[in-house]
């Protein structure tokens, strides 16, 4: 029960994020919504100093990374934790609860 | 190509400061370029722009076409972000080789000064996905600043080596009495400024100016007059020819195109011999020829000539000695033009999330061999390099995948003077988005006027080729043109 979506074709099996009524990569009609298995490697972290959010801004500076999730797809995402203690090729799973919590996806290490 | 760039303008900043809008901007800029290629308004068969940020119009190219009473064939308003010049002179070297114009002019001017904070925030809103990345409070930098970090983390840069870009761009603004930033900065500076995003700090991020500026591209025949025979032999309509039989190879896809193509460029790119040059008839004659053209310049002013490339001197002196014969008004354009060797794109992704993770300089550097094989050259060949600098991290990425650090590097090749005056090769002598102007035109302005020799204090002496590149989004969407006089 990781909450992460992606659509998945039926035809090439491979999967996208996000929603579109084509796959991005043979072209099919025939998608599913499949639910991922919330894991992942770190792409690359940065932190944020200004941020666009009014919201966020208060929180800044905050760590902010890239998700390579299993299925293919990539994801943004907020760490739990340091921005140093998610280098690249990080492995890290869906925080289900801090999610929940933030309202924004999190990510904690695995 | 058959294309060359004829005519460049930049607005100064009090003519900047006494338009009206961005629309005036564009067509004062427009006047200038024409002037600047001595191309008769009637001459003008298409009219390109890219809209402006701070006062977007549903078609600005018509707008600005209209108050300077032109009536091209075409007016178009082209959007491909940061890419837009390079990209746009690609149309229209697409527009002049297909016959549908003779010279296309290109303009892009924004006044964003004054609206700084709003400016910023619409293009903020405009690369992020607003579901997956808008809410995570990402600006510009911040996305950037992911491939900054992959790089250092990489061990393909370090922070150091993109401070130095910044620090290198400065020391050509200084000698640019059109920058808007000239005061030099010190390594120490650009570290210690206040972060923005990750590893970028304030001098990591380029300028936000208000800009003006215009290029006009035009057809050999408006260059100065060829006789029938030698167009035809410079490879003008051979080429249209290649390319209507390449299209007409019903269901060809675009793979297979690619490859043919990349092995006509193959063939220009090894300095085809004579006898490959008999055995291909006029297709490969005039190719072989065009690409020995740019080789011959360039052997003759090094003094590197190999077997090849002084043959291919022998054939583009003939050239010279017919084209100095014509003695017409054509000819002072003709010794001003510079020649477009070859242009290439590659849009992969607007936002970041679908960007090819596994290797994000997978695509400029495919996008480099084809530039380069289409001209002819290689990365050590170039005089001058104009990379696109949004941030500092954009232009170190370019450096690798233009092959500029000959595989040994960034910290080899920026270990200063680097890419600074004096150094191993001149990048962004204007200074770049960085240090002097928004716009990635004048990236594509500047070459001209190096490879023209116009260039003032910063004139590097001798440089006779140079390579473009403008990117739209977050490495998104690249252009780049090879450049030669």
């Amino acid at each position: 029960m990781s909450g992460v979506e992606f659509q998945r074709c039926r035809d090439c099996g491979r999967c996208q994020s996000y929603l579109r009524a084509l796959c991005k990569h043979c072209g099919s009609r025939e998608l599913e919504v499949v639910e991922g298995s919330g894991l992942g490697t770190v792409f690359a972290t940065t932190v944020v100093h200004r941020s666009s959010q009014e919201e966020l801004a208060a929180s800044t500076p905050y760590p902010l990374t890239l998700v390579r999730m299993e299925e293919g797809p990539m994801l943004m995402a907020l760490v739990l934790g340091e921005a140093g203690d998610f280098p690249a090729g990080a492995a890290v799973a869906v925080d289900v609860e801090a999610t929940r919590g933030r309202g924004l996806l999190t990510v904690s290490r695995r | 190509v058959t294309a060359s760039l004829t005519g460049v303008a930049a607005l100064g900043a009090d003519e900047l400061a006494a338009c009206s809008g961005p629309v005036e901007a564009n067509a004062l800029a427009v006047a200038a370029a024409l002037g600047d290629a001595g191309v008769e308004r009637s001459a003008v068969d298409a009219v390109l722009t890219y809209d402006s940020i701070v006062a977007p119009d549903l078609m600005q190219a018509n707008r600005v076409a209209e108050y300077l009473g032109l009536a091209p064939s075409y007016a178009a308003t082209v959007g491909s972000g940061g890419a837009t010049p390079a990209a746009a002179v690609a149309i229209a070297i697409g527009l002049i080789e297909a016959g549908l114009a003779r010279n296309v002019v290109f303009a892009h001017a924004d006044l964003r000064a004054a609206v700084k904070r709003e400016a910023v925030g619409r293009m903020a809103a405009v690369v992020g996905n607003p579901e997956f990345e808008a809410p995570f409070g990402p600006i510009v930098p911040t996305l950037y600043s992911f491939l900054a970090q992959w790089l250092i983390e990489s061990g393909r840069a370090t922070r150091e080596d993109l401070a130095r870009i910044a620090v290198q761009t400065r020391a050509w603004a200084a000698l640019n009495p059109a920058a808007k930033m000239r005061k030099p900065l010190t390594l120490e500076e650009v570290l210690d400024a206040p972060r923005v995003a990750g590893p970028l700090g304030r001098y990591d991020c380029c300028l936000i100016t208000d800009f003006a500026g215009a290029l006009v591209v035009s057809g050999e025949p408006d260059v100065g007059p060829l006789a029938g025979g030698q167009q035809a032999q410079r490879g003008g309509s051979c080429m249209v020819g290649d390319r209507a039989a390449g299209g007409g190879d019903a269901g060809a896809d675009r793979a297979a195109d690619r490859g043919r193509a990349g092995e006509d460029r193959a063939a220009r790119g090894s300095h085809a011999s004579a006898d490959r040059v008999a055995g291909e008839g006029c297709v490969g004659g005039g190719r072989a020829a065009e690409g020995s053209y740019a080789d011959a310049d360039r052997a003759a002013g090094g003094g590197h000539a190999t077997a090849d490339r002084a043959a291919g001197r022998g054939r583009a002196g003939g050239d010279r000695v017919a084209g100095e014969g014509r003695g017409d008004a054509g000819e002072a354009r003709q010794s001003r033009a510079v020649r477009i060797l070859g242009a290439a794109g590659a849009a992969t992704h607007e936002e970041i999330l679908q960007m090819d993770a596994d290797d994000p300089l997978a695509a400029p550097t495919a996008l480099a061999g084809e530039l380069y094989g289409q001209a002819g050259v290689t990365a050590s060949d170039l005089d001058l390099a104009y990379l696109y600098d949004s941030f500092t991290v954009t232009t170190g990425l370019q450096l690798l995948a233009y092959g500029i650090d000959g595989g040994e590097g960034l910290g080899a090749l920026l270990a200063d003077p680097g890419i600074g005056p004096g150094g191993r090769l001149p990048v962004n002598t204007h200074g770049g988005l960085l240090s002097a102007t928004t716009s990635g035109l004048f990236h594509i302005v500047e070459a001209v006027r190096q490879l023209r020799g116009e260039a003032g204090d910063r004139q590097v002496d001798g440089a006779r080729t140079a390579l473009v590149s403008n990117i739209g989004g977050v490495f998104s969407n690249h252009c780049a043109l090879l450049l030669a006089r």
